[in-house]
């Protein structure tokens, strides 16, 4: 669980021939608004239509076309920054910042520089050993995505798909608090996690739903403690941005290598220039994007297009009050109510489909067993078939049959682990495929003790050598369930076959 | 702020424009006139005036539903793209 006494995790260190230096790394994750229609015009944000199609007037630019602000967007974000414990600004502004690039067809973006609509937040991050990073947020302001340029259709030219355009993007700045590649992919995915249960964006980094910009720097070791006490960033290195990373590995490889890319400039007596950079691939290193450098000034101004945006404290109280039970909260309650173990509230909260189906199948007074089932049968299988919760051929209601069925007795461990294959083939009621393949384990004492008096008498051999040998009362259990066609309850038959037999268990 | 030819030959390229010499001298007469006459507005006192504000545009709403009505006509989109290929826009190739 996660607590604020925690320790904090140690920063990642690169041994240099000088000096031992410390990974600083700051983050600006672009998340698209989970929102039907665009941030200022009505053509859908659907991802994967065909190009083009998702454009308006407004999204082209055509001339004389003016925003609208989608108030559903400005929702999403206010729920967003109540979620990460941010501060709700009443009072905010849009911004031109302007670039020429052809999948920007306005010329530029429309975003929030100088009011943006959310203040300073956190997320806590659990790292190993039970520590946890605070990273600190500093803003989420709105903006608007750009359209995608695609380079593999034509060796001379560059194809625009502008669907993308004018999609809303919530723009979370990190304070530089994150301490190592590590830190930064686990902090991604707990702002992942945290999103996908608010509802508001759909974490999907393959689509290009959640990308980042990883700033990195180094610093000397007890430099970083100076600016935490100060605030002052002098004490930390001068930092190189890597734009647009959408995957988890390439990030954490991106770090390190400009890490050691920084750490060997300065050891060397160079300095390092603040710039733009972005990942290779295929060389697994960094390159300077020199065009970004050249068009830095984005001469930003207030949109004369679109008014000062003022919000009512009854708007964010209202989202508030109907904010979803966040992760951490989850997981605690998890533990607390349910007295399952921390890994297990962690792999059930993971997401929050799993966690919900988790909650649906829940036998009272059953809980580890239930958690379980899901976290070993169910992901297990899940995982083997590379589905998830969300198609999983069972649901939950059937789940919670065959547990029901389970607890009472009325079949075995291994009679529910067939019957749970059967569901998952069939899809059919659990209750049914018990009936038609005569499954129930008997729990009938009269029709048990019927068998074990009968197996007694005809090994008069084996009931001497029980006396002596105790093991044999396995091998009568035994017989008693090749008789029961592998239906009686092995408990019962196990007690009565003592109890016959005059062995205290 | 004072423009000199080098704020325009700056400007110029920001905006992709292309300048000749001539073009960048009269530019920069031109634009620093203008920007003496609007200079003249630092002179008015705006101290008790909030910067544009949603009181001062009244007749400006937002949309209040998230719902998709516009799109779908891909044809009027590209209809002044010069080079137009299966249903993209193509420029030059821009590539990092």
């Amino acid at each position: 669980m996660i607590n604020k006494q925690q320790k904090e995790p140690q920063p990642q260190t690169i041994e240099g021939t000088l000096s031992t230096w410390e990974v600083v790394i700051g983050m600006e994750v672009h998340a698209q608004i989970k929102s039907d229609s665009k941030l200022f015009s009505e053509s859908s944000t659907v991802f994967g239509n065909e190009p083009n199609t998702n454009v308006s007037l407004v999204d082209a630019a055509m001339p004389g076309m003016l925003p609208v602000l989608n108030n559903f967007c400005v929702e999403q974000a206010i729920k967003t920054g109540l979620g990460l414990k941010a501060k709700i600004n009443l009072f905010s502004q849009f911004d031109r910042k302007n670039y020429f690039y052809p999948d920007l067809p306005q010329g530029y973006q429309i975003s929030q520089l100088y009011h943006p609509l959310v203040g300073e937040g956190e997320v806590m991050v659990q790292m190993e050993e039970g520590s946890v990073r605070k990273v600190g947020i500093e803003r989420i302001h709105i903006e608007q995505d750009a359209g995608k340029s695609i380079h593999d259709m034509d060796p001379n030219l560059s194809f625009i798909d502008l669907n993308r355009t004018g999609v809303g993007l919530m723009e979370i700045v990190s304070r530089p608090d994150i301490r190592s590649a590590d830190e930064a992919t686990a902090y991604l995915r707990k702002l992942r996690q945290i999103l996908q249960y608010l509802g508001t964006c759909d974490g999907n980094m393959q689509e290009g739903s959640l990308r980042a910009d990883v700033n990195v720097s180094v610093c000397h070791k007890g430099s970083y403690e100076n600016y935490s006490q100060t605030k002052d960033f002098s004490y930390l290195g001068t930092r190189c941005e890597i734009k647009n990373m959408n995957s988890m590995r390439f990030i954490q490889q991106a770090i390190d290598f400009e890490a050691r890319r920084q750490v060997a400039l300065l050891e060397d007596g160079n300095q390092v220039i603040q710039e733009t950079r972005l990942y290779d691939v295929d060389s697994g290193k960094t390159k300077s994007m020199r065009s970004k450098e050249e068009a830095h000034d984005y001469r930003y101004f207030p949109c004369p297009d679109l008014p000062a945006l003022k919000i009512n404290q009854e708007l964010v109280n209202s989202i508030q009050e109907k904010l979803p039970e966040l992760p951490d909260e989850k997981k605690t309650r998890f533990i607390e109510d349910f007295g399952i173990t921390e890994y297990d509230a962690e792999v059930l909260t993971m997401d929050k489909g799993s966690a919900d189906f988790f909650e649906k199948v829940l036998i009272n007074g059953h809980e580890k067993l239930t958690a379980n089932w899901i976290i070993n049968e169910l992901f297990g299988r899940l995982n083997k078939e590379g589905l998830n919760i969300g198609n999983s051929p069972i649901s939950a209601a059937h789940l919670k049959e065959i547990l029901s069925h389970l607890i009472k007795s009325e079949i075995s461990s291994k009679m529910a682990k067939e019957l749970f294959e059967l569901v998952w083939t069939t899809k059919r009621s659990p209750s049914e495929l018990i009936k038609e393949h005569s499954m129930k384990q008997v729990t009938d004492q009269g029709h048990i003790e019927k068998l074990v008096d009968e197996i007694i008498n005809e090994n008069p051999h084996q009931v001497e050598r029980v006396a002596s040998n105790p093991k044999i009362l396995g091998w009568f259990v035994g017989q008693v369930m090749k008789a029961s066609d592998g239906k009686a309850n092995p408990k019962v038959t196990n007690e009565l076959v003592a109890k016959k037999l005059g062995i205290n268990l | 702020m004072s423009i000199d030819n080098d704020r325009v030959k700056k400007i110029a390229h920001l905006a992709r424009i292309e300048l000749s010499a001539d073009d960048i001298k009269m530019f920069s007469k031109q634009i620093g006139e203008i920007i003496g006459l609007m200079n003249q507005l630092n002179e008015v006192d705006i101290s008790d005036i909030l910067s544009f504000d949603a009181d001062s545009s009244k007749g400006h709403r937002n949309r209040t539903e998230d719902i998709v009505k516009d799109g779908n006509y891909i044809e009027l989109i590209l209809q002044n793209a010069p080079e137009p290929k299966e249903g993209f826009f193509t420029v030059k190739k821009v590539i990092e």
